[in-house]
């Protein structure tokens, strides 16, 4: 049987009418209105003027920095802590079934809640100080602080689970002949783990770090209640030129510049991981 | 460096359920023993516990005299191959081969050596830099076999490793595994639920049932001469006839049996192999035929008589075929056996 042109057409209609209506179209429309030939606030005609002005301003410079730095730092966060948590759980130990349950807790919490929850144990004169306070021990500050200490607790707090769901799926499956079989040949338990575990599990990791960074990335409610008074995220930045300096060319050249970004990353880490893999697992094909 | 393996007292236990229990065996150095059983009998745990995946409840594992129950499983130096192959899929085949040589701190030149050495061995040298995803089911197999043999270890555990491919495939690896244990000396022990594949590559074979050994010998001994039902039955078919002797006469549900050899006391369990029974068409004979199916090199009969439900086979393009209904007459073998480990009916 062969497929014509228009049937193959009408085939792939579905998805890529689907990606082009709800994806595609949305992002041509930022872009043109990011380059002033906007359908949403004045049209001036085509200007770079929005980007050169994101650019030249320090404050939109840091916020660009900054938006990086809250999606890197919670991301490595997570992952620091989402690996080893879903290497001893596949395992079986007593207690696991209530831990498998607990764990997740964070996935259905919103990230706003995550914030108070940060907020109300850890700002000064919080909880932790208060418990902490009668042995002598006084707390970093952690909230609204240089380094952001709140906001990356916070968001990694929110995406461990997500991770160890991830990356245990896919250690889950892996054959346990595999790890037999290397045994056999003379691998210990940790070369078993980085040589042929981790290259195995290397797809399901990187899909959530990708995610995860995707996610934290435009991470809007817990950097404005966490994060410190400047410099403030890029996403923060966008709702004040949107809503209340009514400047969409200004808004919209920021959420391409950051879509941007986000593609850059992930282009890095692609190339990062397939190195890895290379170095650690052999070959590639 | 091939070792010999004494095993005593092996008991495994998961929950309720006794996987393996007193199971005692010995090994001779460069023999190859074949575990048989049907599915769930614990010959794989028994394999396992050798190879230090699962920890034994009680008993001793011994290699030349050194006990290894209690070593890790990569200070056993034993080769494992599995039903399902177990390569890496990363590595290509010459990675996958190098794998336990790296382990052992070689050097690359020595590496490059044995596993050229290696692959030649199961005639895989063409594919060194194939990933294993690229190579049928039976190259798998040989690149797993190569894999195991490289690093020379001191026994070799082979878990059903013909069991998915297909028959006339399985034939050819049967016949080459063979011929390379032999050529190699290696000491091997072959976990398989195939019959004729224990036969055909064992030096002995041990039969086991629900966790236990229930029958050890040649694969002709266990064949022609079984003790127990359950060998008579799994290896191949069998007619079992219930006897007694009496006055040193073999007594049959249907009469006599004229010139059998006395043989046991009371009532006994008398073990046929279908092509060891004869059959000639005769008006007065106590049977019939109710079945006949050509088998292509074998004509095989079932014949009522007496109650039972005994099957003949002859072979050869003269075999005689009795339709449906016609009244036989058993021939005997001379050498009549009964199951000496059977209690009576």
């Amino acid at each position: 049987m062969t497929i014509t042109r228009t049937t193959l057409w009408l085939l792939l209609l579905p998805g890529v009418g689907y990606l082009v209506l709800f994806f595609g179209l949305p992002l041509v429309l930022a872009l043109l209105t990011s380059l002033g030939m906007g359908t949403i606030g004045t049209n001036e005609g085509f200007t770079l003027r929005h980007y050169a002005d994101l650019f030249s301003d320090s404050v939109y410079r840091d916020g660009i920095r900054y938006s990086l730095y809250i999606s890197v730092a919670p991301t490595l966060a997570s992952l620091a802590v989402a690996l080893p948590l879903a290497v001893v759980l596949q395992a079986t130990f007593p207690g696991k079934k209530l831990f498998l349950t607990l764990y997740k807790v964070p996935l259905v919490v919103p990230g706003i809640v995550a914030a108070f929850i940060v907020m109300i144990l850890f700002d000064r004169g919080g909880e932790m100080s208060r418990i902490l306070k009668p042995v002598g021990l006084s707390l970093p500050k952690l909230v609204r602080d240089d380094w952001s200490l709140g906001v990356i607790i916070a968001l990694a707090w929110k995406s461990i689970p997500f991770m160890t769901l991830i990356i245990g799926g896919a250690l889950a499956s892996i054959p346990a002949d595999l790890a037999a079989a290397a045994r056999s040949l003379g691998a210990n338990r940790r070369v078993v783990f980085w040589q042929i575990e981790l290259p195995m599990a290397l797809p399901g990791i990187t899909a959530a770090v990708l995610l995860v960074f995707v996610g934290s990335t435009g991470a809007f409610a817990v950097p404005s209640l966490l994060g410190p008074i400047y410099p403030k995220p890029l996403s923060v930045w966008m709702y004040e030129a949107a809503y209340q300096q009514n400047d969409w060319g200004l808004a919209t050249a920021m959420g391409i510049v950051m879509s941007a970004i986000a593609c850059a990353v992930l282009l890095i880490y692609y190339r990062l991981t397939h190195g890895l893999n290379r170095a650690i697992g052999g070959e590639t094909r | 460096m091939v070792a010999n393996v004494q095993i005593i007292g092996l008991r495994k236990t998961f929950g309720p359920t006794v996987a393996v229990d007193d199971f005692s065996l010995t090994v001779a150095e460069g023999e190859f023993v074949a575990l048989l059983g049907p599915s769930g009998c614990g010959k794989t745990t028994v394999m396992r516990m050798i190879a230090g995946i699962t920890d034994p409840d009680q008993g001793q594992i011994t290699l030349s005299g050194q006990r290894i129950d209690a070593l890790m499983p990569e200070r056993r130096h034993v080769g494992l191959v599995f039903q399902s192959y177990a390569l890496f899929p990363h590595m290509s085949v010459a990675r996958n081969v190098a794998f336990g040589l790296k382990m052992r701190r070689q050097t690359a030149g020595q590496i490059a050596v044995k596993v050229a050495e290696t692959l030649a061995l199961v005639d895989m040298s063409s594919y060194a830099d194939r990933l294993p995803r690229e190579l049928s089911g039976g190259q798998q197999q040989r690149v797993a076999l190569a894999r195991a043999i490289a690093i020379e270890p001191r026994l070799l555990l082979l878990d059903e490793p013909l069991s998915n491919l297909d028959a006339k495939l399985r034939e050819q690896l049967r016949d080459d595994l063979k011929a390379l244990q032999r050529r190699l000396g290696i000491t091997t022990i072959h976990v398989t639920h195939d019959q004729s594949e224990a036969m055909a590559l064992a030096d002995r074979v041990v039969v086991m049932n629900a966790g236990a050994i229930v029958e050890v010998g040649t694969p002709r001994d266990l064949y022609q001469t079984p003790k127990t039902r359950f060998t008579a039955q799994f290896l191949g078919h069998t007619n079992i006839i219930p006897a007694r002797v009496q006055f040193g006469r073999m007594i049959t549900p249907w009469g006599e049996l004229l010139g059998a050899a006395p043989l046991g006391a009371g009532a006994v369990q008398l073990s046929v192999r279908p092509e060891d029974l004869g059959l000639a068409a005769c008006d007065q004979g106590a049977g019939h035929v109710t079945e006949v199916t050509f088998l292509g090199a074998e004509v095989e009969h079932r014949i009522a008589i007496a109650g039972l439900m005994l099957r003949s086979r002859s072979s050869g393009r003269d075999a005689p075929v009795h339709p449906v209904g016609t009244k036989v007459v058993l021939s005997f073998p001379a050498d009549l056996h009964h199951l000496s480990q059977e209690p009576a009916l």
